[in-house]
C-alpha cells in the first residue's frame, strides 16, 4: 500500500499506444513533466525523508540505547583479588596485675608482646598488650574493645604455686593462678585460647586471594584433625544470616500429650542463649503442636528389639524420619533461614523409641535443625507423676533435658566454636570474627564476579540502582576491613562494627549482582535485532530509499545539464 | 399517500433525518438488550472510547473523586458533566435517553456532511475543477449514506465516545468549507482534545480552509458576477487580484495559534472540574504508550503483546511517525483537491490508529462518499460489500486471538485497498483534467 502513496507524482504515461503501433517504430517517450509536478514530487519525497531523519533517527537512538551506569571496576577487581585490604585481626589484651610494681608490669608487658608477636602458625591476630592502669578491684569496664583480659592472681595466698587458669563464663576474662608469673607461661595460656581461633580464621581464608602466601605453606603443618573438624563444622552450620527463625514443633504420634509448657521452657533455656547471641543475629521463635503425626511411608519404621525391650529406629531411617510431606514445617519464613527443632512423642505401643546403634534419642540434621524423641512411658524414663491429667500436657520438667539439648544443638548449628569451652563470651567473639571474615570474603568475590560480568557482556543495561548498591557495598567492606584491623568487632552506637559492616556490604553486593533488570537483554544477540527490525521497517524503507535515490539521481542529472547548458 | 410523496419531494432532508432517527429509536425499543450487547463488542468499543468505561469514570466523578484514579477511564473530562445530566443507563429510560443523545449527534454529523457536499468543495477548488464534476453525489445521498450506514447505526447503539470526535472533526471540515478559520480550528481542537488523532488532520483542514478563503476573497472582488456559480470556479476566467488573497504563512500561523489557544482553553476548563491534572497523562499517554492491549479492530495490539520490552518504545514511535508522515505529503500532493487530502488522511487514521474501531471506519466510509464523483460504480459496490461481509465474520468467529487478528488484518486490507483506489482515482482525475484525451484509457505508473 505504501509505495503508491508517496510516489504518485503525475508519472502516468500512455502505454496503450504501444500496442497499436507498427513494429519497428520506437516506443514514444513520455512527455516531459511540468516543472510544478516535478517540484511537488521532490518536496513530497523530501518531507518523508525529513520525518525519518529528524524524528525517526533520534527516536531510534534514544529508545534502543542501553543505559550503562559507570561502576568502579578497578576497585572491585582489587577487592576480588585480595589486594585492596590486608586482612589482619586486632587482638588487644589487657593485663591486670593487682599488687605488682609498675616497672615489673611494664617489663612483663614488653616480654609478652615480644613473645606473642613472634607467633608461629597463624599470625593473623595482631596482639597488643595493654597493661592495666589501675589496681583496684572490681575491674573497671573495658575500653578500646579489649578482646581478652588477663588477670594475674600472683598475690593470692603466697606459697601456693598453682598453675591453673580458668575463664570467667560470661565475660572474656582469663584468671591465672598464682603459679603463673612468667611471660612465657602467660603466653602459653593465651595461645591455648587463641590458636584454635587462628586456625579457624585461616580455614575460612584458605583458598581465597586474601590468604597470605606464607601462611599457605604453614597450613600444611596444621594437624589434619583440626581441618576435618572445621570441615564438619562448616558442613553443618547455616549460612551466616542477620535473622534466624527458630521453630519448635511438637509432633505426637497419637493424641496425647496435646500441649506443652513451651513458653516457660523457652524462657529458661533458649531465651538467655538467644540474648547472648543477639550481637550476631536476630532470632524469632515460633512453636507449634501437631497431633497424629505419622511416619513417612518411605521409612521402614521402628523394629522391636527383644533384648533391650526397646523399639529401635535404624540409622538409614533417620534422614527420612521428618515426614516433610505431612508434617507442617515451613522451609522459610521471609528473610533468613529457619532452624527447626522437632520433639517427637511416640505412640504408647512404640515406646520407648531409640536410635538403633547408639541407643540415643537425639540427633542433629545439618543445616536444618535437630530432632529429639521423648519417651514418656518407657522404663528408661524416670517415673513422673502419672495422674491422668498430666498425660495431656508436657510440663516444664519433662522438657528440661530436651531443651538443654536443643540449646546445645542451636549453638552448633549457628557455628559457635566449641573452644574455649569455659567462656561463652569468647566463643561468641570468635564467631563474630569468623562471620565478619566470611561475609567480607563473599562480598569481595561477588563484586569480582559482577565486574567480570559487566566486562564480558557489553550489551546488558546497568541501571543506577546497581551503581548505588556497589558504592554502598564498597564503602561498607572498606569499613569492615578497617574495623577488623582495629578490633571493633561488634556493633556500638557510633558505628556498625566489623560484623555489621560486613553484613551490610554483603547484602548490598548481592542486591547489585542479582538485579533483575540487568538480565533482560543477556540472551539477545545482535543477529536477532535484524529479525526484529527488518519485517516492519524493510517494506516501509524500500520505497523510501528507492524514491530518494531516483529523485537525487534526476536532480543530479538536471543540475549537470544546467551546468553543461550554461 | 400523495401527501407523503409531496412531503418527501419538498422536504427530503427532513424525511431522511426523521427516518434515521426512527430506525435508531425503534431498534432500541424493539431490542432492549441490543445496546448493551453492542457496547461490549470489541470492534465497536475500545479502551479509549467505551461507554462502559465512561460510566465508571462518571461514577467516580459524581462522588467527587478523580475519575482517572481507577486507571481504566481514558476519555475527555468535559464529557463527564454532560453525561452526569442523563439518567443512569442501567435503567430503561437512561438507555433510551443516551440513544436519543447519540441519535442527535448522528443527525448533526449528517447535517455537516450535507453542508460540505452542498458547498461543492469536493469537486471544485480554487485551482482545479474536476472533469467528473457532474457525477458528484447529491448532498442528500451523502447524508443518507452516513445515516443509513450499518456501521454508523451500530456505533450509535453502542454509544462510544469517539462519536464526539467524529462529529467535531466533520464540523471542523464543514466550517473550513465555509472559510471560517477560527471555528474550524476550534472544532478540530475539541476533536483532538477527546482523542489525539485529529491533530494530524490539522494540515489538510488548514489547507482546505485556506483554499476556501482565497476563493471567497477572489469572489468578493468579483461581486459583479450575476449568476449563482460556485465561488472560485475556474470557469469565471476573471483575473484575480493576488494581493487581496490571504498570505499562506500568516494564515497557517494564525490557524495553528487558534488551535493551540483552543486546546489550552479546553485543558483549563477540564482542570476546573477535576481535582488534578491526571487527565492529561491518562488520555494522551494511553494513546502514545499503549498500556491497555485489549483486542480491538486495529493493528497495534497484537504487535505490542508480543513485542520485546526493549523495543517497545521504539516501535510505538515508528507506528506513530508512520501515521503522522502521511499528513504533509497528502497536503502537498492534493493541493488542488484539499477535501480529498482531508478524507484520505481520515482514512489513514481510521486504519492505523492505535485503538481502531468500526465506528471510525464507518465515518470514513461516509466521508468517502463526498468524493463519490471519483468512483467507478463497480469499484464502489464491491468495496462497500467487502467490509460488510467481513463484519459478519467478525461476529461469527472470535475463537483465538490469531483468528481475530487475521480477520482484523483482512478488514484493514479492505479499507486500505479502498484508500489506495481512492488515491488513484483522485490522481487520475487530476491527470485527466490536464490531458482530456486520456479519458477512459488504461494507464501505468512509471
Amino acid at each position: 500500500m505504501d509505495p503508491t502513496l508517496g510516489d504518485d507524482g503525475g508519472d502516468l504515461s500512455d502505454a496503450d499506444g504501444a500496442g497499436l503501433r507498427a513494429p519497428g517504430i520506437a516506443k514514444p517517450t513520455p512527455p516531459t513533466e511540468a516543472l510544478r509536478t516535478l517540484l511537488t514530487r521532490r518536496t513530497i519525497v523530501l518531507s518523508f525523508w525529513i520525518i525519518v531523519l529528524c524524528l525517526g533517527l533520534p527516536h531510534w537512538l534514544w529508545t534502543t540505547s542501553t543505559y550503562r551506569a559507570s561502576l568502579p571496576l578497578s576497585t572491585m577487581n582489587d577487592w576480588a583479588e585480595g589486594k585492596a585490604c590486608d586482612l589482619r585481626f586486632a587482638y588487644p589484651i589487657r593485663l591486670r596485675t593487682p599488687g605488682w610494681a609498675r616497672e615489673r608490669i611494664v617489663e612483663l608487658g614488653g616480654n609478652l608482646s615480644a613473645l606473642l608477636g613472634h607467633d608461629g602458625p597463624g599470625g593473623l591476630l595482631d596482639f597488643t598488650i595493654h597493661p592495666g592502669d589501675s589496681d583496684e578491684e572490681p575491674l573497671p569496664p573495658p575500653r578500646e574493645n579489649v578482646a581478652l583480659t588477663v588477670v594475674l592472681h600472683a598475690a593470692d595466698p603466697p606459697g601456693t604455686h598453682e598453675v591453673t587458669s580458668h575463664l570467667e563464663p560470661g565475660e572474656s576474662i582469663l584468671h591465672l593462678g598464682s603459679g603463673i608469673t612468667e611471660a612465657g607461661q602467660i603466653a602459653d595460656q593465651i595461645r591455648e585460647i587463641t590458636v584454635p581461633q587462628q586456625e579457624a580464621l585461616a580455614y575460612v581464608l584458605s583458598g581465597t586471594p586474601f590468604a597470605a602466601t606464607e601462611y599457605e605453606a604453614l597450613r600444611a603443618t596444621r594437624q589434619t584433625w583440626t581441618e576435618t573438624s572445621l570441615d564438619a563444622r562448616n558442613n553443618r552450620t547455616f549460612k551466616p544470616s542477620t535473622t534466624y527463625h527458630l521453630s519448635f514443633s511438637l509432633f505426637v504420634a497419637r493424641n496425647e500429650p496435646s500441649a506443652w509448657a513451651i513458653e516457660d521452657a523457652l524462657a529458661a533455656y533458649v531465651a538467655p542463649l538467644v540474648d547472648a547471641l543477639s550481637s550476631l543475629s536476630n532470632f524469632t521463635i515460633t512453636t507449634q503442636v501437631q497431633l497424629h503425626a505419622s511416619f513417612s511411608p518411605s521409612i521402614a519404621g521402628p523394629t522391636f528389639d527383644e533384648a533391650s525391650g526397646e523399639w529401635k529406629l535404624r540409622r538409614e531411617d533417620l534422614s527420612g524420619f521428618v515426614n516433610a510431606a505431612e508434617w507442617p514445617l515451613s522451609p522459610s519464613i521471609g528473610e533468613g533461614s529457619t532452624i527447626n527443632f522437632v520433639l517427637y512423642v511416640p505412640a504408647a505401643e512404640y515406646s520407648p523409641l531409640v536410635v538403633a546403634d547408639t541407643g540415643g534419642t537425639v540427633w542433629l540434621v545439618p543445616q536444618w535443625g535437630g530432632v529429639a524423641i521423648l519417651n514418656l512411658d518407657g522404663p528408661s524414663t524416670p517415673l513422673k507423676a502419672t495422674k491422668a491429667t498430666d498425660r495431656t500436657t508436657l510440663s516444664a520438667t519433662d522438657l528440661d533435658e530436651v531443651m538443654l539439648t536443643f540449646a546445645d544443638q542451636l549453638t552448633s548449628l549457628i557455628g559457635l566454636p566449641s573452644t574455649p569451652s569455659g567462656s561463652l563470651a569468647l566463643r561468641i567473639a570468635a564467631l563474630q570474627r569468623e562471620r565478619a571474615t566470611a561475609l567480607l570474603l563473599s562480598t569481595a568475590s561477588t563484586l569480582g564476579a559482577l565486574s567480570r560480568l559487566v566486562h564480558k557482556l557489553p550489551n546488558i543495561p546497568i541501571p543506577d540502582t546497581v551503581a548505588t548498591s556497589v558504592a554502598t557495598s564498597l564503602r561498607h567492606i572498606d569499613l569492615a576491613c578497617q574495623d577488623l584491623r582495629a578490633g571493633r568487632y561488634s556493633k556500638t552506637d557510633s558505628n556498625l562494627g566489623a560484623l555489621g559492616n560486613a553484613q551490610a556490604a554483603s547484602e548490598a553486593s548481592e542486591k547489585a549482582f542479582f538485579e533483575p533488570s540487568m538480565v533482560g537483554q543477556v540472551y539477545f544477540p545482535d543477529e536477532h535485532k535484524v529479525a526484529v527490525y527488518v519485517p516492519l521497517l524493510g517494506p516501509m524503507g524500500v520505497p523510501l530509499v528507492l524514491a530518494g535515490v531516483k529523485e537525487s539521481l534526476s536532480l543530479y542529472r538536471s543540475i549537470r545539464q544546467k551546468v553543461k547548458g550554461t | 399517500m400523495e401527501a407523503l410523496t409531496k412531503v418527501y419531494r419538498d422536504q427530503p432532508k427532513t424525511v431522511l433525518f426523521t427516518a434515521a432517527a426512527a430506525i435508531r429509536i425503534l431498534a432500541v425499543l424493539l431490542f432492549p438488550a441490543l445496546p448493551d450487547i453492542l457496547t461490549l463488542r470489541a470492534e465497536l468499543s475500545t479502551p479509549v472510547n467505551s461507554f462502559k468505561r465512561l460510566q465508571e469514570g462518571l461514577f467516580l466523578y459524581e462522588r467527587g473523586l478523580d475519575p482517572y484514579d481507577g486507571g481504566i477511564f481514558h476519555q475527555a473530562p468535559l464529557l463527564l458533566p454532560l453525561f452526569a445530566l442523563l439518567p443512569s443507563p442501567s435503567l430503561w429510560l437512561g438507555r433510551l435517553v443516551s440513544i436519543l443523545l447519540y441519535t442527535g449527534l448522528d443527525l448533526l454529523t449528517a447535517d455537516c456532511l450535507y453542508h460540505i457536499a452542498e458547498s461543492g468543495v469536493a469537486h471544485t477548488s480554487r485551482l482545479y475543477t474536476s472533469p467528473r464534476k457532474d457525477r458528484a453525489w447529491t448532498s442528500l445521498s451523502v447524508a443518507a449514506v452516513h445515516l443509513l450506514n450499518p456501521f454508523t447505526i451500530m456505533t450509535c447503539l453502542a454509544r462510544p465516545t469517539s462519536v464526539f470526535t467524529t462529529l467535531f472533526t466533520i464540523l471542523g471540515i464543514s466550517h473550513a468549507c465555509q472559510a471560517r478559520a477560527t471555528t474550524a480550528a476550534f472544532a478540530v481542537a475539541i476533536a483532538s482534545h477527546t482523542s489525539l488523532h485529529p491533530v494530524m488532520l490539522l494540515p489538510p483542514i488548514g489547507l482546505l480552509c485556506y483554499d476556501r478563503m482565497c476563493a471567497q476573497s477572489a469572489d468578493e472582488s468579483n461581486t459583479s458576477k450575476p449568476n449563482g456559480a460556485v465561488p472560485g470556479s475556474m470557469n469565471n476566467k476573471v483575473a484575480v487580484d493576488l494581493r487581496l488573497q490571504p498570505k499562506p504563512l500568516r494564515f497557517g500561523l494564525q490557524f495553528a495559534a487558534t488551535f493551540l489557544g483552543a486546546e489550552a482553553f479546553l485543558f483549563g476548563l477540564s482542570r476546573l472540574i477535576l481535582p488534578s491534572w491526571r487527565f492529561i497523562p491518562s488520555i494522551y499517554m494511553t494513546l502514545l504508550e499503549l498500556p491497555d492491549l485489549t483486542p480491538n479492530a486495529g493493528l497495534w495490539w497484537y504487535f505490542f503483546i508480543e513485542m520485546f520490552d526493549a523495543f517497545r518504545s521504539f516501535f510505538l514511535g515508528v507506528f506513530w511517525l508512520h501515521m503522522l508522515s502521511y499528513s504533509v505529503p497528502f497536503c502537498l500532493r492534493f493541493q488542488k483537491q484539499p477535501l480529498a487530502a482531508v478524507v484520505l488522511m481520515m482514512g489513514i487514521i481510521a486504519v492505523f490508529e492505535p485503538y481502531a474501531n468500526a465506528g471510525d471506519a464507518g465515518a470514513w466510509l461516509s466521508c468517502l462518499c463526498l468524493l463519490g464523483h471519483l468512483f467507478e460504480p463497480t469499484l464502489l459496490y464491491s468495496t462497500l460489500l467487502g467490509p460488510a461481509f467481513h463484519h459478519l465474520w467478525l461476529y461469527a468467529g472470535s475463537g483465538n486471538a490469531n483468528f481475530f487478528y487475521a480477520i482484523t488484518l483482512v478488514w484493514s486490507l479492505a479499507l486500505l485497498i479502498l484508500l489506495t483506489d481512492t488515491v488513484y482515482a483522485a490522481l487520475r482525475d487530476e491527470w485527466e483534467a490536464e490531458r482530456p484525451e486520456g479519458k477512459g484509457k488504461e494507464i501505468r505508473q512509471m
